[in-house]
């Protein structure tokens, strides 16, 4: 694990150096956030101890910056203050940091917060299990490219929207944009019980192999529930155990598999549903062509109240020039490892 | 001679010091705070020397300026360094003065800035009994420090 640590002051900056060492962390050293910025956006990084008030960047200042940069993965950030009234931690905290230790501060608890940030930063490998596990029952299906990755960003899209509403749904939180972003994926994990020849079939599916077909929601469900089974109450299975099962549920009533109408499907499975479609109407498909973003977006609006929760629609019509933004990038990218 | 309320581990900690003085800081706290690593110890003690002297003339120089932003910074960096040498009187006086400059009182910080003086000769004065203290531990030899950055 390699560590960063920030602070302009040298007789900090060394006890916190040898205090890190000895407990077997490798250490990087900035004098100040602009050094440190750079240091991070280098790559190798995962955690940054960071003093307050610095030159050039401080702290707070530091934080927004990482937060906003455009970065592989998760950085832990831990400032180190003596200045700890309430303002300042809320101030800290909205800026991005994870966590403070007070100055001077005791060798023991500086590694006990390390530690705990260590082991937040390992949740990052679950969530990378958790995409590899859909990226497999996505590799079944050759055909849907960069499915996964977009309907993971227009999910959040589209919570983040919602949840920035003055009247917006109570569970819709910071945890809620989190969790969709990670579970969306997994919307589909019950087609690995498909067979291929339902899955893969290049021609239009008859009635039976479209029920055979329509069993991937409730397959991945019973999936995610028995492992929710074995970890009771573990939130992001819950959303994907959700996910999996009502996304293809309609606000009308007439989806499936259980025929669910309104607030009764979960507003993970109402968010998805519209990704989900948006991504299949405008990606290229052995039955159909990519359809143009107005078609798509005309066929989205029109099923507002029909297919589609109304509010996420509305969302949706709010987000549009973020959805043509991730279809683009996407798109550069296949273009690019092409 | 006992441990008192105000003065912790004082037996060990004051070496060539009057009784009833306050140490300017406290070795026994330093070093387990460097996971008891008297050359860390000591290294610090002469980094913080360095930035006694440094800081205490930048902080003239930015008050002779009226420069309120600069005293409070380099009040700040020396409040630190202090408290992580446990140096309880420095880091004291350079918080009231951070807070002064914070609140742009410039005058009374003049005052501040005496005391400030005062207590740093007599941190500096002491460093050579710490140092003494730090290189005869009472212990088994701790283990040494990795390099210092």
């Amino acid at each position: 694990m390699r560590i960063l640590i920030v602070d302009d002051n040298d007789v900090c900056l060394t006890l916190l150096h040898a205090t890190l060492t000895r407990a077997g962390y490798e250490v990087d050293i900035a004098r100040d956030g602009e050094e440190a910025l750079a240091r991070v956006r280098a790559g190798g990084v995962r955690l940054v101890i960071s003093d307050w008030d610095m030159p050039r960047l401080t702290g707070p200042e530091l934080c927004r910056a990482l937060r906003g940069a455009d970065l592989p993965g998760y950085v832990y950030i831990i400032l180190v203050t003596s200045l700890d009234s309430a303002e300042m931690t809320v101030e800290g905290l909205t800026a991005g940091a994870d966590d403070f230790i007070g100055k001077p501060f005791d060798p023991s608890v500086l590694i006990a917060r390390v530690r705990a940030g260590v082991r937040v930063l390992s949740l990052e490998t679950r969530d990378m299990a958790i995409f590899a596990m859909a990226k497999l029952a996505e590799s079944r299906d050759p055909e849907t490219g960069a499915h996964l990755e977009r309907v993971q960003s227009y999910s959040r899209v589209l919570a983040r929207d919602l949840a920035s509403r003055p009247d917006r749904d109570p569970q819709l939180d910071e945890e809620f944009v989190s969790l969709i972003h990670l579970t969306s994926p997994l919307h589909d994990i019950g087609k690995v019980g498909i067979p291929d020849s339902v899955l893969l079939k290049a021609g239009r599916l008859c009635d039976r192999e479209f029920e055979m077909m329509k069993a991937h929601t409730t397959l991945g469900a019973q999936t995610l529930d028995a492992a929710l089974r074995a970890f009771p109450g573990v939130k992001f299975l819950e959303m994907a155990r959700d996910i999996a099962a009502t996304h293809h549920e309609r606000w009308d009533g007439s989806g499936y598999p259980h025929g669910l109408m309104g607030a009764a499907i979960p507003l993970s499975g109402r968010i998805v549903a519209v990704a989900d479609v948006f991504d299949a109407l405008t990606s290229k498909r052995v039955y159909k062509p990519a359809f143009a973003h107005d078609i798509a977006r005309a066929l989205i609006l029109k099923d507002s109240g029909s297919h589609f929760d109304p509010a996420v629609v509305d969302a949706f019509s709010r987000t549009e020039s973020q959805f043509i933004e991730i279809r683009e990038l996407y798109a550069q990218q296949q273009k690019l490892a092409a | 001679m006992p441990n008192t309320p105000n003065h912790p581990n004082t037996t060990s900690t004051a070496p060539g010091m009057a009784d009833g003085a306050c140490p300017p800081l406290y070795v026994d706290e330093l070093t387990r705070r460097c996971m008891g690593s008297t050359s860390l110890a000591v290294l610090l003690l002469d980094k913080f020397e360095r930035q006694l002297l440094d800081d205490l003339e930048e902080l003239q120089r930015r008050f002779e300026a009226r420069d309120t932003v600069q005293i409070s910074r380099t009040a700040h960096s020396l409040k630190g360094a202090a408290g992580t040498v446990a140096a309880p009187a420095v880091r004291e006086l350079a918080a009231g003065i951070e807070a002064l400059a914070r609140q742009g009182a410039l005058e009374p910080i003049a005052t501040e800035l005496l005391a400030l003086r005062e207590e740093v000769d007599r941190c500096i004065a002491y460093l050579p009994a710490a140092r003494t203290a730090l290189s005869s531990p009472p212990a088994a030899s701790p283990e040494e420090a990795p390099p210092a950055p």
